[in-house]
């Protein structure tokens, strides 16, 4: 099994295979346009905890591929993380948010998937001022562009916000 | 301007990174100890890249180290500026300045100052640039330590211009390519000597701001998610105190630290292990984004996965994520979910959201509920094929008949407020004792056109003001136009100051029964009868049938063809379209199953069309079923409504009024007198209603004014002759007059 060498933003470098490797799909077709090369291929993006993760992850579903779900609706949903994914986004807000960034800089759409979902699972039921306090958001809104927000968004007789 | 001050205690026998530094006051600060001084710079750049305006948040942070020996003993130093940036498709990228340094002891390189006072003009694109000068000479470079926002706006200036001037003649040139192949080549040569700068930028809600408070507002959001800063192995901020670097931070706003995310990791492990006590090996720092600094489509990506209620939360955050969740795609994908398409698929401005919604709550199993209305007063008799308008939050029911023979002159008020049923003195002209006739609302008032009395009189157009209660037969020669003739179980509906009256039947002039097809319109500002032009395929003569206007279209739905012997030889449970902007008929292919046809009860609410009641389709009974057809998608849908439902009828009335739905008599197997509701327990549909009002009211103020120009402009050129269903009781006579004229 042919590896390749990936160079974090620290400048740690990681030896990984390539079919690991290739899940991402920025460094697959990158290796394709460039060829073999034994020179570590830098990401910038990407720090070298998170670039861990990013390969244990990697390393995890190539090893325990997921069975496909090509079922579009699937994919909205929010309780279908499998459950080492889950314990996989057990992680800190910032370390997950750089996990999502990475995943996205890196196109690998499991990871993207998974952390996406985890994200939205933490906005699920919550009031705007909890979201707000959740993630830090400044509430920029006047009083009466948030009534007329709030007017805007009323649907259902019953939902008391 | 946010400075961090790390001391590092000058006991301190670890080896110490120091950088000389031409910033002298600083270095008078604390030239006592070694000390490290972090300041950082948010300046946000506003640009133009190929026609796009991009925004660029740059974090510039500026360390000053000193000891007192100004120079390195030995140890390694590293500072990671992350230059935040978002472009859309190339990259979410975190770029970095990395710089690193090993026993140095070097000034700010003068060629660096040279590439600072280029013109910042230079734009600021998408790209990846290895500074001409980072690249050259590495132990050159070190640490730019200069803490002045000029500096600072230079250091931005410099990196783009050095970037336009280096880029192409260097063999990075590829480097402008968006291509991400390029991109890291070219990284990958720049890393490969240790410097990189890149600074990439996403359209963005971007102001030029060089300003610090107002880089350091727009930042604020993005930072403070974690306020944990850590240095080497101090995990968070809090503890800082207890670990043997001290940590100061000098800020002239007290939570500024919080609204910062840096993350200082010890960069190279092996580094920091080997030395133990004030493990100040290396420093990494990151600004960190928060969510809603996120690439655009990582937002949207989560944001879809949300469940809609999620959304309208979010939508609710603040600014920023209101116009995310507002997204058309995101709810036009919403409703394709759930096969809500559209008739009209590339309409651009359909409201996809609203659409949701409503769709939403129309087919929830508890959008509906019968009940039964309270009321103070009696109950209007048994009745059918009388009228019902709503104006001003009450119903006006308008004659009716309980059998061929008993025909009712009554006109009743039902304030939908009060919930009291009211027989006011009505003024003018004898109401007459019919029924089957049709009624509109214009303004204030309600236009009647035809009707019988059982007897053998039929009625031509009458006008009821519901403010004055003025009764008014309007005779014929006081129309322009060719006036409809007289006839029965017709519909009308009024769009505008216009009335529209389609099919209906009577007898012709040689007293045989026929079923028409024509379709009239009455301006009721010039008081003119027209037949207009059409185009598409009118319907075919038809009576019993309904009438509804949505928006500036009726739609027609049901009737058949009755005669006296044979009964109904024909039903109809079509819909068809007349545009009224266009004069054209449509007959739209509908889905779903709609078993109801003649003599129907129809009403609108926002987009849905209701029909209730109305002799069944397929079988010969009166249905007590409501259909919904949705005018975006001509779809027949039945929706879930508790049990019990009032008694199947057909020729009653319904009303739409208040966020409520009144249902009064009707017939079944005779005439009856129940008065149901029909309550809607969702916003999105009730507030449909009020639309409805608002609009009307709308129109009653213009149609308001224009009739009273009209009716002024009458009375001056017919000497007197006042044409007003208002306060003039003599009208009428007034009118004669102008005929014998």
């Amino acid at each position: 099994m042919s590896t390749i060498k990936l160079e974090s933003a620290d400048e740690k470098v990681f030896e990984v295979e390539r079919d690991i490797a290739c899940m991402a799909v920025t460094i697959k077709n990158m290796l394709e346009d460039i060829g073999e090369t034994d020179t570590a291929i830098p990401l910038p993006n990407v720090t070298s905890n998170i670039l861990e993760k990013v390969l244990e992850y990697c390393k995890h579903h190539k090893e325990h591929p997921t069975p496909q779900q090509d079922e579009k609706k699937d994919e909205k949903r929010l309780d279908d993380i499998p459950p080492w994914d889950r314990e996989f986004c057990k992680v800190d807000q910032p370390t997950l948010f750089e996990l999502i960034l990475a995943a996205n800089y890196l196109d690998i759409k499991p990871l993207l998937d998974v952390t996406c979902k985890t994200v939205a699972n933490m906005i699920r039921g919550k009031t705007p001022e909890e979201i707000r306090k959740i993630f830090n958001i400044k509430n920029d809104f006047t009083p009466e562009e948030e009534e007329q927000i709030r007017k805007e968004n009323e649907w259902c007789e019953d939902k008391g916000n | 301007m946010d400075s961090i001050k790390i001391v590092i205690p000058s006991s301190s026998s670890s080896p110490s990174p120091t950088f000389n530094n031409n910033n002298s006051s600083s270095r008078d600060k604390f030239s006592s100890s070694s000390s490290c001084l972090i300041k950082r710079k948010h300046i946000k750049v506003k640009s133009s890249t190929s026609g796009k305006t991009s925004f660029v948040v740059v974090s510039t942070i500026t360390i000053s180290i000193l000891t007192n020996n100004n120079h390195f003993s030995s140890g390694s130093f590293e500072i990671t500026f992350k230059v935040a940036s978002f472009f859309n498709k190339l990259s979410s990228s975190l770029s970095e300045i990395s710089v690193t340094s090993h026993k140095k002891k070097k000034k700010v390189d003068q060629q660096q100052q040279q590439q600072g006072d280029l013109s910042p003009s230079a734009p600021l694109s998408p790209i990846t640039l290895p500074s001409k000068k980072l690249f050259g000479s590495s132990p050159k470079v070190s640490l730019r330590s200069s803490a002045s926002s000029l500096y600072n706006r230079e250091l931005i200036s410099s990196s783009t211009s050095s970037s336009t001037s280096s880029s192409s003649p260097s063999n990075n040139s590829h480097m402008f390519n968006n291509n991400r192949q390029s991109f890291f080549r070219s990284s990958f040569n720049g890393l490969r000597r240790k410097f990189s700068i890149s600074i990439s930028g996403s359209d963005s809600d971007g102001s030029t701001s060089s300003d610090e408070d107002q880089g350091q507002g727009g930042i604020s959001d993005m930072f403070g998610l974690t306020r944990s800063v850590s240095i080497s192995s101090t995990p968070s901020y809090d503890d800082l105190s207890g670990s043997p670097l001290s940590f100061s931070t000098s800020s002239s706003r007290s939570n500024s630290m919080d609204e910062f995310y840096s993350d200082m990791r010890s960069g190279s492990p092996a580094l920091s292990s080997a030395n133990s006590t004030p493990t100040f090996r290396s420093v990494q720092m990151h600004n960190f984004y928060l969510m809603n600094h996120f690439p655009e489509e990582v937002e949207l990506n989560i944001i879809s996965r949300l469940h809609f209620t999620d959304i309208l939360s979010l939508s609710m955050v603040n600014k920023h994520f209101n116009r995310l969740a507002n997204e058309r795609t995101l709810w036009k994908q919403r409703c394709q979910d759930n096969k809500w398409e559209i008739t009209n698929k590339f309409d651009p401005i359909f409201d996809f959201k609203s659409y949701f919604l409503e769709k939403t709550s129309i087919t929830s199993d508890n959008c509906f509920k019968w009940s039964v209305p309270k009321f103070v007063g009696s109950l209007p008799s048994k009745r059918f094929k009388h009228t019902a308008t709503f104006v001003n939050n009450k119903i006006i029911f308008i004659g009716g008949q309980e059998s061929d023979t008993k025909r009712f002159n009554e006109i009743i008020y039902y304030d939908t407020e009060t919930h009291n049923f009211t027989k006011p003195i009505i003024k003018g002209d004898l109401v007459p004792n019919f029924s089957r006739h049709s009624a509109s609302l214009v303004g204030n008032n309600i236009y009647v056109f035809g009707g019988f009395d059982g007897k053998g009189t039929n009625y031509d157009l009458a006008v009821f003001n519901t403010v004055t209660k003025l009764w008014t037969n309007i005779p014929k020669s006081f129309l322009g136009g060719q006036c409809p003739v007289s006839r029965t179980n017709h519909a009308s509906v009024s769009v505008g100051h216009k009335v529209y009256i389609f099919g209906g039947n009577n007898n012709d002039e040689n007293g045989r029964y026929q079923v028409l097809d024509d379709l009239h319109v009455l301006d009721t500002v010039t008081m003119t009868w027209e037949q207009p032009e059409v185009t598409g395929k009118k319907p075919c003569s038809r009576s019993g049938h309904c009438m509804t206007a949505i928006g500036t279209k009726l739609f027609l739905f049901g009737g058949g063809i009755w005669n006296e012997s044979q009964g109904w030889t024909d039903k109809f449970n079509d819909i068809h379209v007349f545009d009224t902007e266009t004069n054209h008929w449509s007959k739209p292919v509908t889905t779903g199953d709609v078993q109801t046809s003649t003599f129907a009860i129809s009403f609108a609410i926002g987009r849905f069309l209701f029909i209730f009641g109305g002799g069944s389709k397929p079988r010969h009974c009166v249905t007590n079923d409501i259909y919904i057809l949705d005018t975006d998608n001509f779809n027949w849908s039945v929706p879930a409504i508790e049990e019990p439902r009032p008694p199947a009828r057909d020729m009653g009335t319904a009303c739409v009024g208040n966020g409520d739905v009144f249902f009064m008599g009707g017939y079944a197997g005779g005439a009856i007198d129940y008065f149901n509701t029909l309550k809607i327990n969702y916003k999105s549909i009730s507030k449909l209603t009020d639309n409805n009002r608002n609009q009307n009211n709308k129109n009653n103020v213009l149609k308001y004014i224009t009739n009273n120009k009209e009716s002024r402009r009458n009375s001056n050129s017919n000497n007197n002759m006042e044409y007003d269903f208002g306060e003039d009781e003599h009208h009428s006579m007034q009118l004669n007059n102008h005929h014998l004229n």
